[in-house]
């Protein structure tokens, strides 16, 4: 056995229990880390030196028309086509029922043809209602930041930088409102993009960097509008404040199945975390470097934290004792001299909430990149959840009630355990969540009760009729066909640590915001801005390399991002 | 004919709503989408076999086949004439766990309809390291269909051989046999003469053209016909619940 293998045994024999790591209020609370899916993507466009260049700028004073990215990599080449487009403020919505946005995007392979323009712009701007080639990876749409946009404008043609206050406020120009990839509207499968499309080989890399784009263009729409409205008095946007805008997201329920119906998909981003925080631990003890990289980021945490602007009173509440927290563990830590991480960490876990913890695990593994780097590279997880007909009745309850525990605890006969379902609508099939008692629909529900599923399952194995001769699962299946499916899934993640979540999503106080939060920390989104329990807003690549940074020397470093100290900006505060 | 070009991704999940929207969950859904997709990917007629079982209501009705024998290495099953688009999965499942219990099973499937969704099936018996081979006929045309595959392997051979035997009287019975070992010749097992001179055999897919197929579809997509495409919407779409002021509250508005 090599090193690198026996150091990889020795970390998983320190894994956190999927009892704890898969409870939906400590999933709730993770953070974007060093492996998320944008910080991947940024290391690799940084260290690769793609090329992004305009090829077509096509916008008109107001900032309406085309424009196009084209993008090459060491391996090929991408493009990327932006529509610009008036949009009436009274039917801009985030909801992903609108019927139009102001800007629409696709991210396609190979260079820019110019007489493929009329093409896209017949489908890329009606989105779900019009269709895309196999050369598309991505299919976006964005709107303007009603807050932001116009006042970043006026003050670029004023002459005047915007103020770095007012920007933090909301912190992008554009919100992304849907991000299409893998295939939908004709697109290209994602069989075929991790085969033919190596840039974007890693899930959701294309989706990200589609994001990144959308946050590119909406820095240059704005440098051009100011610049057409006053061509002699207006400035460009310095680049300090450009990298502290991001793009803005809004993601609701639909992000919730996922997780749901990929247990195998996320059963490997948290092992990775997990596997990544483990290294950190067993392999590494605390000296004077990491301590003072400890002692400083936990420092720029508790800034982020205190600049997130919310209108959503338990996230500032969170954010407040998150910070505070922090606050008190640098104390801790200034008086404290640490012999091993372990000790700090069973210091954090006995006295902070799950919010303080895993803000803790994301800093220690952010400061030890040389542990953490090394789980990079993704395997490909090819999702199949096959049955094993085999299988002995007993060994199937013996692994449900093992491992399912978590499931069994519920009783699915109260009302409030079985209070809600999830469903699609049929407006552009939006997962919805009802409530029994008030909403119709129930009897099409999303299967995605997966606890209640394994207790009717092991409920019928253990009320099985003695006078019923059944051996293994295969003649279980054929007598109750019913349990095939969840029968399936017990099966396969059996195999697994991670992967389900430990929750009810069919109990009445659910909440899908822990589920939403979780998979977007894994892209690698932060600041979140919830607007009820089903749906956030956040912001993606704040503090990230903007295009023209390319080629530069890349620090990799834009975890926790916090205002910057620009001159340009300052005494420019809206009062 | 007008078609329609949509994805891999794109056509499983029409197929997913569809299945669920047709059994509910009385019945394995994502499973026979699978199989239904992969009928279609390798054009197999995935879709026009589905649209043509759609008259019968799963719900109201028990499709589980009737298990006439249980014996050592065999089970002999009646399908009652029903799809085994229905049914291919569990009498899999069953035979897969015989030869596991015996390192071989024959499984005869009497009364079916669509034996060729057989075909996916032979592959979970590989994926098992087992070798597998089924067999049917249609005597009308005096055609013998057969499909084997060795352990571990992603597709099957299929051929369709011309023959004019008596042995073809029973057009509705359709052969499975699991084995931890090679399995003889299906003309054993018929009792006929080998089939092996080329002009008998009318058509055959190898593993390879199966492997080609997706690869075309995995890069171009598929070209659905468009009515199929549409009844498959009808029925796909039947599982969406109708909006109004008071389901939009629950996505958060």
């Amino acid at each position: 056995m090599n090193n690198h293998n026996h150091s990889l045994k020795q970390a998983k024999t320190s894994l956190r229990s999927p009892a704890k790591v898969m409870d939906l209020n400590r999933l709730g609370s993770f953070y974007p880390y060093k492996l998320s899916f944008m910080r991947k993507l940024m290391r690799k466009v940084m260290q690769e030196q793609w090329s992004i260049n305009r090829v077509l700028f096509n916008l008109d004073k107001e900032g309406y028309g085309e424009t196009v990215y084209e993008i090459t990599t060491p391996s090929t080449c991408y493009h990327f086509v932006v529509f610009a487009n008036f949009l009436d403020s009274t039917i801009r919505t985030d909801r992903v029922i609108a019927e139009a946005w102001d800007m629409t995007v696709t991210l396609r392979h190979g260079p820019f043809k110019p007489d493929e323009l009329e093409t896209l712009k017949e489908n890329v701007p009606r989105q779900e209602k019009g269709r895309m080639s196999a050369e598309s990876l991505v299919l976006s749409r964005a709107n303007k930041s009603s807050r932001n946009f116009e006042y970043v404008v006026n003050q670029l043609s004023s002459g005047m930088q915007p103020c770095i206050k007012k920007i933090n406020e909301v912190g992008y120009l554009y919100r992304t409102t849907a991000v299409y990839g893998s295939g939908k509207f004709g697109m290209a499968d994602w069989g075929k993009i991790k085969l033919a499309y190596q840039d974007f080989k890693e899930p959701f890399s294309a989706e990200m960097f589609a994001c990144f784009m959308i946050r590119q263009f909406s820095l240059d729409q704005a440098d051009h509008i100011a610049f057409k409205r006053a061509p002699e008095l207006a400035v460009r946007l310095d680049d300090d404040i450009k990298r502290y805008f991001g793009i803005g997201n809004a993601t609701g329920l639909g992000m919730a199945p996922f997780l749901i119906k990929h247990p195998l998909l996320i059963n490997s981003w948290i092992e990775t975390r997990e596997l990544a925080l483990a290294q950190v631990i067993s392999h590494t003890l605390p000296n004077k470097n990491t301590l003072q990289a400890l002692n400083l980021l936990i420092q720029r945490a508790i800034i982020h934290l205190n600049e997130i602007t919310t209108n959503n009173e338990s996230q500032n509440k969170i954010n407040l004792e998150a910070s505070q927290s922090l606050g008190s563990i640098i104390q801790w830590l200034n008086k404290e001299t640490l012999q091993e991480w372990g000790q700090f960490i069973d210091y954090v876990t006995n006295h902070y909430n799950v919010e303080a913890q895993e803000l803790i695990n994301t800093i220690l593994i952010e400061i030890h990149p040389e542990e953490v780097l090394s789980l990079e590279e993704n395997h490909d997880i090819e999702e199949i959840y096959a049955l094993s007909p085999e299988m002995k009745l007993l060994d199937l309850r013996q692994i449900i009630e093992k491992q399912y525990q978590w499931a069994l605890q519920y009783d699915f006969n109260s009302k409030s355990a079985n209070a809600v379902f999830w469903y699609r609508s049929e407006e552009k099939m939006e997962p919805r969540l009802g409530d029994r008692d008030i909403d119709q629909g129930a009897e099409k529900e999303i299967l995605i009760g997966i606890a209640r599923a394994v207790e009717q399952c092991h409920s019928t194995l253990k009320k099985l009729p003695p006078e019923i001769k059944i051996n293994n699962v295969a003649e279980f299946v054929f007598a109750y066909p019913e349990h095939r499916q969840i029968i399936r899934r017990i099966q396969t993640m059996a195999k697994t640590k991670y992967g389900e979540i430990q929750a009810n999503l069919l109990d009445k106080d659910v909440l899908p915001i822990h589920l939403l939060r979780c998979k977007l920390s894994f892209f690698g989104v932060g600041k979140f801005d919830p607007k009820s329990r089903l749906w956030v807003r956040n912001t993606m690549f704040q503090g990230a390399p903007i295009t023209s940074d390319i080629g530069s020397k890349y620090k990799d470093d834009w975890i926790f991002p916090i205002m910057p100290n620009n001159q340009m900006s300052k005494g420019n505060e809206i009062h | 004919m007008k078609f329609i070009r949509i994805s891999i991704n794109e056509f499983k999940a029409l197929l997913n709503r569809a299945c669920e929207s047709y059994y509910g969950h009385k019945y394995d859904f994502e499973d026979t989408a699978a199989i239904i997709q992969w009928l279609e990917i390798h054009d197999l007629l995935g879709i026009i076999n589905f649209l043509g079982i759609t008259d019968v209501n799963p719900k109201k009705l028990n499709l589980t086949p009737i298990l006439l024998k249980d014996k050592k290495k065999c089970f002999v099953f009646d399908n009652q004439k029903h799809s085994l688009i229905h049914t291919g999965s569990i009498i899999t499942d069953m035979t897969l766990a015989k030869c596991h219990q015996d390192n071989f099973c024959h499984s005869i499937i009497n009364n079916t309809l669509k034996p060729i969704v057989i075909l996916p099936n032979l592959i979970k018996c590989s994926q098992y390291g087992y070798y597998a081979k089924a067999w049917w006929a249609e005597p009308e045309k005096n055609l013998l269909y057969s499909a084997s595959i060795n352990p571990n392997e992603m597709y099957p051979n299929f051929s369709t051989i011309k023959i004019n035997n008596s042995i073809l009287n029973n057009k509705s019975e359709l052969d499975l046999i699991c084995s931890k070992h090679s399995i003889n010749s299906i003309e054993s097992y018929l009792k006929i003469p080998p089939v092996s001179q080329k002009g008998k055999v009318t058509q055959e897919i190898l593993a390879c053209e199966f492997k080609q197929r997706f690869n075309e579809k995995i890069t171009s997509g598929l070209d659905i016909e468009a009515t199929q495409y549409t009844k498959l919407l009808h029925i796909a779409d039947q599982i969406l619940v109708e909006a109004s002021e008071q389901s939009r509250l629950g996505a958060g508005e």
